[in-house]
């Protein structure tokens, strides 16, 4: 796993590619993303539906 | 002129002799490390962002400095996975891959802030039934958290 901080404003190239309009912007994997601080349970779910869960099928996209 | 008040300065004494438990390494990636910026925008935020850094590496005898010229030695830049720059590796008693991409600056001192304390202690603050589903994960996550200094 990896945690990368990014300062949008001096990437505005991966600000741009990821559509960053408002921070904090959480992006995983590319695939899955959400907006602003969230409970841990949303964080969670987000970091299942992007990387998948050993036992569960295997996520699309 | 120092970026850290007296006061700030202080705080942050405090809270890393408080929090910190392992030696950290700030291993700092940027074209030139040797405190002459190139002549661009981007070799001045870098000098700056050296210089927060080692503020900060000053303030802790747990805290190291370590500057890599990514020119000089690109093999370095390309074993943390870094490919923009400037950036920032928070290393603990492990490499826990966190990464910070251009100036902890305003609000995101805070968060080197918290990265720092999180390498040290090697875990972070999640609650059980978190972790149990974290040790479940099929695949890799790469996390990117865009921010700003405001």
């Amino acid at each position: 796993m990896r945690a990368d901080i990014v300062e949008a404003s001096e990437f505005p190239d991966l600000a741009e590619r990821y559509g960053v309009y408002a921070v904090p912007k959480v992006v995983i994997n590319d695939v899955v993303e959400f907006v602003g601080a969230q409970p841990e349970e949303v964080f969670v779910h987000s970091l299942v539906q992007a990387a998948g869960e050993a036992g569960s099928p295997e996520p699309s996209g | 002129m120092p970026f850290l008040s007296d006061q700030d300065a202080a705080f942050v004494r405090d809270r890393l002799a408080r929090e910190m438990v392992d030696p950290v390494t700030l291993e700092f990636f940027a074209p030139t490390t040797s405190g002459l910026a190139l002549p661009t925008d981007d070799g001045q935020i870098a000098e700056y962002v050296r210089q927060i850094l080692g503020e900060v590496a000053s303030l802790s005898p747990l805290v190291t400095l370590v500057p890599v010229s990514t020119l000089a030695d690109p093999e370095r830049a390309r074993a943390r996975g870094i490919a923009r720059t400037p950036a920032t590796a928070i290393l603990g008693a492990q490499d826990y891959g966190l990464r910070f991409y251009g100036m902890p600056a305003g609000y995101e001192f805070a968060t080197l802030l918290e990265m720092i304390v999180a390498a040290s202690r090697g875990r972070g603050e999640l609650s059980p039934s978190t972790r149990e589903v974290l040790a479940r994960l099929r695949g890799d996550a790469h996390i990117q958290v865009f921010v700003t200094p405001t």
